[in-house]
């Protein structure tokens, strides 16, 4: 359990992680502070740039808009990516305890497993070294009945 | 000349004493038998004994024993070791006959 907290904590860790980094380099150019705002003063409005004034302001307002729309789009998108990456460390944290957990219930049966294909390999090397010798044995009692029937 | 002496040993008397020794069914008697017609036959003597010596059974009686039980350090290897080295001398032997 403490496992999935802690991976719930890494997750939120990584969210406010990755919003500082991205507010602090990626958006630190289009970022005004409110002591900038008060030194910001407009343009007076006359009658010849009203028609420019009035230009600017409309641009502003899309670049305004697409600004708040792109900001969605990453705010959403970066709470999907950390969720997502959340999900994944929980779901890793919580496998890897589950397969050392089965383990450890089913070390008994896996040791038992593992002794008896060692005690088949055992029997079938001795069984092939018996089989040498016996034939070693019989091959040297032949070879000395030989001899003898020579002498 | 004992009833061990005057065993016969044909390939099924083999066959069927294989299969006693490997479902630890044999007794002393007839593992006693089957040293003397290795010893008989290619002039190892004690052959089984000596097998079991190596994991300080100095007995067939220990031997059969130390199978039985349900928990032992040795049953692993003497099920391996010491009946491979008996089997794959029996099948050597029959191929002798």
């Amino acid at each position: 359990m403490y496992k999935i907290i802690f991976g719930i904590i890494i997750g939120v860790f990584l969210s406010v992680s990755f919003t500082f980094l991205y507010r602090t380099y990626y958006l630190r150019d289009y970022v005004v502070s409110a002591p900038d705002l008060k030194t910001i003063k407009p343009d007076p409005i006359s009658g010849k740039n009203i028609e420019q004034a009035i230009i600017n302001s409309t641009f502003d307002e899309k670049i305004n808009s697409l600004n708040k729309r792109s900001d969605d789009f990453l705010l959403f998108g970066s709470m999907i990516i950390t969720l997502m990456l959340g999900i994944s460390v929980s779901v890793y944290l919580r496998t890897e305890g589950e397969v050392t957990k089965h383990f450890k219930e089913n070390f008994s049966s896996y040791q038992e497993k593992v002794i008896e294909a060692t005690s088949h390999i055992e029997k079938l090397l001795s069984e092939a070294q018996s089989n040498a010798e016996i034939v070693n044995a019989l091959k040297q009692k032949a070879e000395s009945q030989t001899d003898k029937t020579i002498d | 000349m004992s009833a061990i002496e005057k065993q016969k040993f044909d390939r099924e008397y083999l066959d069927l004493l294989q299969k006693k020794i490997e479902s630890n069914k044999a007794t002393t008697e007839e593992y006693k038998s089957l040293d003397f017609f290795i010893k008989s036959t290619v002039d190892i003597p004690n052959y089984v004994l000596n097998s079991l010596a190596e994991f300080n059974l100095y007995s067939y009686q220990e031997y059969i024993d130390e199978r039985k039980k349900d928990f032992s350090p040795l049953k692993s290897k003497l099920e391996g070791q010491v009946l491979g080295r008996i089997t794959g001398a029996i099948s050597a032997l029959k191929a002798t006959l």
